[in-house]
């Protein structure tokens, strides 16, 4: 009896970094953008969420416009003043949920009252972009975490899981498999394939039996299993072609999961790794501090504590350090947007970064207000835009606006009011 | 007036028996003045509300219209207000339109729509479909949960997500199941903490030798003592007792014994925490109270991973009376407590077979040869192998036998043939039969008869049934023993129904359901969602926190297995206690680790959920309290009555530690601003009787301050040194909507054991939700009533309420 296929070197592949299949996310198949006939710089957008939130007196400015004046967390991005707007007075509506954390799930969705009664999450706006025009790159979308949670949810409403480790994540974009790895990926593939094409097959024979009420939930099955089919197809293609080689090494993991700023610069640097060598166009990070202690200078206590800090001002103090901390990694990552260029032009240019926080207010969970700062894209930016405290401005109208800059023709999205936030041009 | 034009229906327009007025008629007359196009109170637009029970957000309006004016909410008390007969009337002609229409809908396509197994359900499935112990939940996509609970369809959706990780979760499962090794080398060892490679170089390492040599503040120092029979370990941390004689060895159960007891320490036991460790993390898998003086061997049964070492560690220890601590004197000079260490045994893998029952559940009645001389293949890793005598024969017999398995019932005529293709295509590619078995049961693996519950409108089947209830109090597939009742139609009937319920409830898988159910209705889930302040609640330790969701688990139980009443989650007399929780609540007499009852004195504040350490923390943030959201928690989990969301633009007091305000300061907004009043009337008083315990349950009469304050010393605490600073006193007392007062918890208590009635009801709301897996509609209240009459007349019990569900129309029907 041949045993040659040991299930230790089989479960060793699909483990081992670098070679994990990686499966693009899209909806259908479309021919690749020719190679040499593309002109224009693609555009891309990054979102960062800190979902405890970012103290708000420390970031906001006292006046409104071009003349504000600065404040401590924005001094940290001074250099860049003028490729941000800071908004004040946006947040979704309807927000509450089944806990004060719930609007976590729904930054870049805005679907109402998260997490209560038959609640549905929607779909975000990385993936609402990915569905379109995900196919054009290896990977239609990155999701990047300090755990495995993320801000990106697909249209029924799930949410797509979070690399933490920047070196799998490096290895997924840059290093490619050995002629035997590719060739098992291709099998694994392959067999996946045949297996979708059965359970389908099955799916029919299951749907004679069903009523009118079912019917939708199977036809939920039927798309999954059908998109699954394209995502298979699409990944044999990718597997055979040689990845982007980049002038960087693979990053070394950090162990220390408290560790948040020193892991979220690491993820960091790999956005404009990633979009230079468009492997894709669209990333969400979430930065997601609970009940650790972050090595900051100067930290002795929790950031979830310190989120809560109940006007102490010790707690204050430390959460400002910890914050100011990832303002820091936040003028990294746009001075490495800015220096990179392509076409002459810088990728910030093309690339919008949203920084923001789920939470106005956490020490009271309080999801109005929210701290917005936005970055790139070619927009105008350099200003203040402060919006009405009590009656704030749909969030989404400035992902409309986002997703008209990206090129796509839409003109709402979420609990969006109109196509634009005033003053942004 | 607006309204009649949009009410077309015409029972809104046809008078009532009795001649009473119509719907229509009595809406215009009593709810327009407020609720039409341009007044609009609370966003409530009758005129505009069509009577398009098809639109599920029209229905549910409706459903709250006669919610309100059947609680006589609605009109207000300031307005005109229907008499009784009025009142009635509409409320029954309003009530039975939508019951009819939902009823009819129910009738059509059944309450429950095709739901999927959730991340818990497909894990502890695939582990009693293929015998294997393989953690997968972590795999799958996190699930949501609707209606309070992760069983109900309309949370679980479906993505190519999904089907990518099934794949791959039945790959690691398939890799898992087969095992051709020989079997495990049995160990069985008792290992001595003095012949510890690291405790050996920790002691014999001469005190004072500089560990760097440019550094003379590095002195070497014993922070360990060794005695004639033990090692005694001071600090709570670093160093730990590590345990590394033990050679590797593979995933699975053992049995642990280990002997040690209490050094200095004064009389009293200290606790010993053991952990498996294999570097990336550290697993609890027990603790035990050590005896002063005397050893005591700790012996329990537990799973290791592949990679696991034992870790053991003190609690309470490390400091001596004068606060000095080890570290700085040293282990000869320190006078304070420690666990003294002799020995730890480890004795397994436990199981009972080899190969593994995996292999047979995989590969059904093909042989399994034994290997004469492994060392010729496989250099000795591979000792057994298939030896089917028609190898497409084997595959089909396997393949078919593992997905009538897998689908939970028989199969039906040509439904195994797509799979058994699969294995064929491989097996006339010239492939083995181990490479031909994988496509197919990763296809049967991801095939809708396993993924999704195959249910009927109308009465479910013998075989739906036994799902149903298998995953309702198992979180898994059926036995063979349920499976045979199926087969026999026997499992409807009442009695063997009964018998059913009774013998699962006694097996020891049951503990999912109440893992399961407690886990999310009374939010047990969230209890590490925030870590208590370390500054303010020094005694918050990791026994604390592991007791405080045990003893929330087995009071449950306790109700579960003596088929006590309901009313003791309001209120009991007794409490499910070990030494860690007796300490934090003040009880004395509790000794050691164990879980038991304990008789509460007659002057204690516990008694019941709400008073528990668990509840009293995940309804707290790891600071502070708010009555507003313990209040609203009582009412949505034990009352099932949720408060509305507060509306747009309402402001969130702000959590305040500096010690100059109170929670309630702050909240006086609430009883004199009458907007805010009318909601925060019923919100607010539950939480005010809770405002006497802490984030993390411990009783108060003072609440603790960061800044301001008189320092004192933590009392529900065995470590003596804890320091905090006490502020302002707390003021549990308050009045319930309808005005009557109470001083504190024990008062509140007993108001509230008035409502027991609508508690049990609630609980019976809930059980019906979780084990259907759907929410309760209007049409489906009578149903959730009688089960409480029922259980109510035979004396409340809580089993009698699981068997009372189980027995209902309501869930053995679609």
């Amino acid at each position: 009896m041949n045993i040659a296929s040991a299930p230790l070197s089989r479960r060793a592949f699909l483990r081992g970094a670098g070679v994990s299949l990686a499966l693009p996310f899209l909806d259908a198949m479309w021919p690749h953008r020719l190679l040499g006939a593309q002109p224009a710089a693609p555009k891309r957008l990054v979102a960062v969420c800190t979902s405890l939130g970012i103290y708000g007196p420390a970031l906001f400015p006292k006046q409104t416009g071009r003349d504000y004046e600065s404040t401590p967390y924005l001094d940290l991005i001074k250099e860049h003043r003028n490729d941000v707007t800071v908004f004040s007075g946006l947040s979704h509506p309807d927000q509450s949920g089944a806990d004060g954390h719930s609007s976590e799930m729904t930054w870049l969705t805005s679907a109402r009252h998260p997490g209560l009664g038959g609640f549905r999450n929607a779909i975000s706006v990385d993936q609402f972009v990915a569905e379109k025009i995900g196919f054009e790159t290896r990977f239609p979308s990155l999701q990047l975490g300090t755990n495995n949670i993320s801000q990106s949810y697909t249209r029924s409403g799930v949410m797509i899981p979070a690399e933490t480790r920047p070196s799998v994540m490096f290895a997924k974009l840059f290093i490619d498999g050995t002629k035997g790895e590719v060739w098992n990926q291709m099998k694994k593939l392959q067999e996946g394939r045949s297996i979708m094409d059965t359970v389908g097959a099955e799916a029919k024979r299951f749907g004679a039996r069903v009523g009118a009420a079912d019917r939708e939930k199977l036809d939920e099955y039927f798309t999954s299993v059908r998109e699954m089919e394209q995502r298979l197809a699409k990944a044999e293609d990718w597997v055979q072609k040689p990845k982007p080689k980049i002038d960087a090494t693979k990053p070394q993991d950090i162990a220390d999961n408290a560790d948040i700023i020193g892991r979220l610069q690491l993820l960091f640097e790999l956005v404009p790794l990633a979009l230079q060598t468009d492997s894709t166009r669209l990333i969400t990070i979430l930065v997601q501090g609970r009940g650790d202690v972050p090595p900051v200078p100067g930290v002795t206590i929790d950031h979830h504590n310190l989120s809560h800090h109940g006007q102490d001002p010790e707690k204050i103090r430390q959460l400002e350090l910890v914050e100011m901390a990832e303002f820091g990694a936040f003028a990294k990552l746009l001075g490495a947007l800015k220096q990179k260029t392509e076409g002459g032009a810088p990728l910030l240019d093309n690339t919008m970064v949203l920084l923001g926080s789920n939470l106005g207010n956490a020490n009271s969970h309080d999801w109005t207000n929210l701290p917005l700062p936005l970055a790139g894209g070619g927009f105008k930016h350099g200003q203040h835009l402060a919006f009405d405290a009590k009656n704030n401005v749909p969030l989404c109208n400035l992902f409309v606006q986002m997703l008209q800059k990206m090129g796509q023709e839409t003109n709402a999205f979420g609990s969006s009011s109109s196509t634009s936030v005033p003053g942004l041009v | 007036m607006f309204l009649r034009r949009s009410l077309l229906l015409t029972l809104l327009l046809a008078p009532l028996a009795g001649g009473a007025m119509t719907p229509a008629a009595f809406m215009e007359e009593y709810c327009a003045d407020c609720h039409d196009a341009e007044t609009k109170k609370g966003g409530l637009d009758l005129t505009s509300l069509s009577w398009d029970l098809e639109q599920r957000s029209n229905f549910d309006e409706w459903v709250k219209v006669v919610d309100l004016v059947a609680k006589g909410e609605m009109p207000p008390k300031k307005k005109a207000r229907p008499e009784g007969a009025a009142a009635k009337a509409f409320l029954a002609g309003l009530g039975d339109a939508l019951r009819g229409f939902e009823g009819t809908r129910q009738a059509e396509t059944g309450r429950t729509v095709l739901r999927r197994l959730n991340r818990v359900e497909y894990e502890r499935t695939m582990q009693d479909l293929l015998g294997i112990p393989t953690p997968l939940a972590a795999l799958l996509p996190a699930d949501g949960s609707a209606h309070g609970f992760d069983t109900v369809a309309e949370g679980l959706r479906l993505s190519s997500l999904h089907m990518e990780k099934y794949l791959e979760a039945a790959d690691l499962a398939f890799d898992d199941a087969v095992q051709f090794g020989p079997e495990p080398a049995q160990l069985s060892k008792r290992m001595f903490l003095k012949d510890e490679k690291g405790v050996r170089s920790m002691l014999d390492k001469p005190e004072g030798e500089l560990t760097n040599k440019n550094d003379p503040k590095s002195k070497h120092r014993h922070v360990l003592h060794e005695l004639p029979d033990a090692i005694v370990y001071f600090n709570e941390g670093y160093p730990a007792a590590e345990i590394h004689q033990t050679p590797q060895h593979p995933a699975g159960t053992y049995r642990i014994r280990i002997s040690a007891y209490g050094y200095q320490s004064d009389g009293k036991t200290i606790p010993m925490r053991v952990y498996g460790d294999n570097y990336r993390d550290k697993q609890l898998l027990g603790w035990f109270e050590m005896p002063p003086d005397k050893p005591r061997v700790a012996e329990f049964t537990t799973k290791l991973r592949a990679g696991d070492h034992l870790k053991v560690e003190p609690t309470n220890t490390g400091v001596d009376a004068k606060g000095q601590n080890v570290y700085n004197i040293g282990a000869h000079e320190f006078t304070g407590s420690g666990l003294a260490l002799q020995w730890v045994e480890i004795e397994g893998p436990l199981h009972q077979e080899w190969p593994p029952a995996s292999m047979k559940k995989l590969f059904g009645d093909t042989p399994l040869k034994k290997i004469e001389d492994p060392k010729k293949t496989g250099n000795g890793k591979i000792a057994y192998e298939l030896a089917p005598e028609d190898v497409k024969a084997s595959a089909e017999q396997a393949i078919l036998s593992f997905a009538t398995r897998a689908f939970r019932r028989p199969l039906e005529p040509g439904e195994g043939d797509h799979f058994v293709a699969l294995a064929n295509q491989e097996l006339e590619a010239g492939r083995p039969l181990l490479v031909a078995m994988r496509p197919a049961v990763r296809a049967i693996l991801t095939a809708p008869q396993f993924l999704l519950f195959e249910e009927r409108p109308g009465k479910l089947d013998d075989y739906a049934l036994a799902s149903r209830l298998s995953y309702f109090l198992w979180s898994t597939m059926p036995d063979d023993e349920l499976f045979a009742k199926a087969a026999a139609h026997q499992l409807s009937k009442p009695e063997v129904l009964r018998a059913q319920v009774e013998r699962m409830l006694k097996d020891e898988k049951a503990h999912a359901f109440v893992q399961n159910f407690t886990g999310q209705w009374l939010d047990l889930r969230n209890i590490d969602a925030t870590s208590p302040d370390k500054k303010l609640y020094p005694e918050a330790d990791e026994l604390l926190v592991v007791s405080m969701v045990q003893e929330t688990e087995r009071f449950f139980a306790e109700l579960l297995n003596r088929n006590l009443s309901v009313t003791n989650f309001i209120q009991a007399d007794f409490a499910i206690l070990n030494s860690r929780l007796a300490t934090h609540y003040g009880i004395d007499g509790v000794d050691g680790e164990e879980f038991r009852n304990v008789t509460l004195p007659p002057d204690s504040p516990r008694g019941g959920i709400l008073t528990q350490a668990s509840v009293l923390k995940v309804t707290a943030n790891g600071t502070t309290t708010s009555p507003v959201l313990r209040g609203a928690w009582v009412m949505k989990k034990l009352l099932g009555q949720p408060p509305a969301p507060p509306p747009p633009g309402t402001g969130m007091i702000e959590p305040d530690t500096r010690g100059a305000t109170t929670v309630r300061e702050q909240l006086a907004k609430h009883r004199t601003q009458e907007t805010c009043a009318g909601c925060h009337r019923q919100i607010d008083p539950p939480g005010f009787a809770l405002e006497c315990f802490d984030v993390i349950g411990g009783f108060r009469d003072r609440y603790r301050s960061q800044d301001k304050g008189d320092t004192a010393t933590v009392k529900n605490s065995r470590s003596k040194r804890l320091y905090i600073k006490l502020g302002l006193p707390v003021d549990a007392s308050g009045e319930l909507a309808d005005g009557r007062p109470f001083t504190g918890i024990q008062d509140f208590r007993k108001l509230l054991l008035e409502q027991s009635d609508q508690v049990l009801l609630s609980l019976a709301q809930k059980l019906v939700i979780y084990s259907t897996g759907a929410g309760i509609s209007y049409a489906d209240r009578p149903a959730v009533e009688a089960i409480a009459a029922k259980v109510k007349q035979q004396g409340g019990g809580l089993r009698t309420l699981v068997h009372e569900v189980v027995q209902s129309p309501i869930f053995q029907t679609k």
